[in-house]
């Protein structure tokens, strides 16, 4: 008897053991890495904002010699910008590291004769983040404000002597930057998947939002793809997944496609996981052309009833896009023989700016700019040489591999990818030294 | 959902053998266990492992010198959603496990998996030792790789790498001759190559990948056929069943696994 009880306890405790290593029924999901804030340096008296030719003077590769261990050698600095109602414009520096998807956003003031510019950094395969500060003096300060700052600087010309803090440490590591060349000027499309970034990477915003739209470009993208269905009642929408769910959404109460709701019950009853409501297609493209510097957008068809509607928008933001003085290629994605088929019955889809992820033959056919393989298939390195001469653009999907892509875009066969990781394939693409 | 499964299958399978012990009567009459008339005289005799009535292959017990013990069986691993997403992959493997005594301590222990397409195999020795009463104790480590081919579909990939554990196991044996095993481990990642066509992609680097804890019974299960049944819990950055996902999360990832073997 004495033994049952024993036994009993053990089973009981085995079962505990598992359900806790389960954790519970349902899976957990992280949330988003929180950005460190610091005390505001930016917009105090005595600051002033930063001119269009110093901007454009500070972009380059820079050497990393304080801090190297942790930042890589080499470090990309590039500008984007975002806007708000169309006038109010932030401008953003960015720096793309090699090592672990690591990238800094920083903002930058003119202090009398120096440069002051204050952020964070964040690594994108973890949830490592810090902050950072840096400030140009002397001589480098003059070379970006001087009157003629936009002649090409010479290694060194520009010293950013920076400290740097983790989430919970202040600022106390030394990180050197040295003006060491121009970014590499070759026309490539890094495009953001899920119009930035995946929410699994624990980004600030959710994944197909028009916040990350608007983060994209300080992430390191030139354009972005969305995944597009269609409300009950037609409705274009962005959302990847085919049910909604708590990966992609708080807690609603709704359940089952997003397909089964009306335009507006998702807005009156879902959220995103960041707390986002589900955009339009016409609200994506509509950050994408008035908020951002951003390029190129991939419009991925998960689902779509009414292919007709999808290019009357498509035309629409095309036109404004060009009614801005904006060039944006604004491609109609097509992943599948269902999406091809729907395609084709357009009237006007031979002049319809397509992408076309099946073969080559296919893309021929129906005139697409872009083909676009997977990158599991490898390098398409022959096939671009054979296709890109014939005006098509080659893009592959989603490369997240730093070491694949390093190698890809050294191959400099390609014309854009397709990644997870913007700030990776902004690194590689603007160090390549052409 | 599926952590509710796992739960679900592995309470049945512990409460089976109580339900196929107490509710099977009359039974058929089968040779005298020396081990349970012992238990029921009161007095706890230790596993002979020259034994086949209480058969182990995870259990921290010394094996005599040249005996062999295997079990054959299967394993379910599930997908961790931060990779897979909505896509929910269970991927079940041949499961072989076998433990060679080399002294009456030392075992050399092996494990297989196979899926085919992709395939592990670890060797390693382990060191038992009593710890007290019914309790025993066993430390070890493993040496192995991992080897994938996947060229079908949209891919044109392959690799295969190096992998280590060490690990540190403690051993209950109840009465009725259920075995009760808990292990630690701590799973190295050695090397990694991948390609995908031409383009090679090399892991170099020697790193924890994570630690892993496991609970297995080894028993008569049903009253009739000696098996062991487990549950893995893996916390990884990296675990070769998933490695055509190219998953490029610096972070550790919950794997649950769930095993079941028969003994040879």
């Amino acid at each position: 008897m004495r033994s049952t009880y024993f036994r009993s306890t053990v089973i009981l405790l085995l079962v505990v053991w598992v359900a806790h290593f389960s954790g519970g029924c349902r899976t957990k999901y992280e949330t988003a890495v929180i950005i460190p804030q610091q005390a505001d340096q930016l917009n105090v008296p005595g600051t002033k904002l930063l001119y269009a030719q110093t901007r454009k003077a500070c972009e380059g590769v820079y050497t990393v010699s304080d801090g190297s261990d942790v930042f890589g050698n080499e470090i990309a600095a590039k500008w984007s910008y975002t806007a708000k109602n169309g006038t109010d414009t932030t401008y953003h520096l960015s720096l793309f590291c090699e090592p672990r998807g690591t990238f800094f956003v920083l903002e930058g003031r003119q202090v009398a004769d120096s440069l002051i510019f204050v952020g964070y950094w964040r690594r994108l395969v973890n949830a490592d983040v810090g902050t950072v500060t840096f400030v140009v003096q002397r001589n480098g300060a003059k070379a970006l404000l001087a009157p003629d700052c936009c002649q090409a600087l010479k290694p060194g010309d520009v010293v950013f002597k920076g400290k740097w803090g983790t989430a919970n440490d202040n600022q106390i590591n030394p990180l050197t930057l040295s003006f060491n060349r121009k970014l590499n000027p070759a026309p490539f499309q890094i495009i953001a998947h899920r119009s930035g970034g995946r929410t699994a990477d624990l980004l600030p915003a959710s994944e197909n939002s028009v916040e990350i739209i608007r983060l994209a470009s300080r992430l390191g993208a030139t354009g972005v793809e969305f995944d597009i269905r269609q409300t009950k009642d037609g409705v274009p929408i962005l959302y990847h997944d085919d049910q909604l769910n708590l990966r992609l959404t708080q807690k609603s109460g709704l359940i089952g496609p997003v397909e089964n709701y009306t335009y507006k019950q998702l807005t009156a009853l879902v959220r995103l996981v960041n707390g986002e409501q589900i955009p339009t297609l016409e609200q994506a493209l509509t950050a994408v052309i008035d908020d951002t510097p951003l390029q190129t957008v991939w419009m991925d068809s998960k689902l779509i009833r009414d292919m007709s509607l999808i290019r009357e928008i498509h035309k629409k933001y095309i036109a404004k896009a060009a009614a801005q003085g904006r060039t944006v290629n604004i491609y109609i994605g097509l992943p599948t023989e269902t999406t091809l088929n729907q395609f084709e019955a357009l009237p006007d889809h031979l002049q319809a700016p397509s992408l076309c992820e099946l073969d080559t033959a296919i893309a021929r056919r129906i005139h697409a700019k872009v083909w676009a393989p997977r990158f599991t298939l490898g390098d398409p390195t022959e096939t671009a040489k054979v296709i890109r001469p014939q005006g098509f653009k080659v893009f592959v999907w989603t490369l997240d591999v730093p070491d694949f892509i390093r190698q890809f875009i050294n191959a400099r066969s390609l014309d854009g990818i397709l990644t997870n990781y913007s700030a990776v394939v902004a690194h590689y693409h603007y160090v390549q030294k052409p | 959902m599926i952590h509710l499964r796992l739960l679900f299958v592995l309470t049945l399978l512990i409460a089976a053998p109580a339900w196929g012990q107490h509710a099977r009567t009359p039974r058929p009459k089968r040779p005298p266990n020396p081990y349970r008339r012992a238990y029921q005289k009161g007095v706890f005799v230790a596993p002979d492992s020259t034994s086949p009535q209480v058969p182990f292959v995870y259990f921290p017990y010394s094996l005599g010198r040249g005996i062999n013990r295997a079990t054959l069986g299967a394993t379910f691993t599930t997908s961790p959603r931060a990779i897979t997403e909505q896509t929910q992959l269970d991927i079940p493997a041949v499961h072989l496990v076998v433990l060679r005594g080399l002294t009456d301590k030392l075992a050399l222990t092996g494990e297989m998996k196979i899926q085919l397409l992709q395939n592990s195999a670890l060797v390693g020795l382990r060191r038992t030792f009593p710890i007290k009463g019914r309790f025993y104790g066993s430390v070890g480590a493993n040496l192995g790789g991992w080897v994938g081919l996947l060229q079908l579909a949209d891919f044109n990939t392959r690799g295969y790498g190096g992998m280590g554990s060490v690990d540190a196991a403690i051993g209950f044996r109840s009465s009725r001759d259920l075995l009760v095993t808990f292990r630690l481990e701590s799973d190295l990642g050695l090397f990694n190559r991948t390609a995908v066509g031409q383009t090679i992609s090399d892991d170099n680097r020697i790193a924890t990948n994570g630690y892993g804890a496991t609970v297995t019974l080894e028993q008569a299960f049903f009253g009739r056929r000696h098996a062991a049944i487990g549950f893995r819990a893996l916390y990884t950055n990296f675990n070769w069943q998933f490695w055509s996902l190219y998953d490029t999360f610096d972070r550790n990832i919950f794997y649950p696994e769930i095993f079941m073997g028969f003994f040879l």
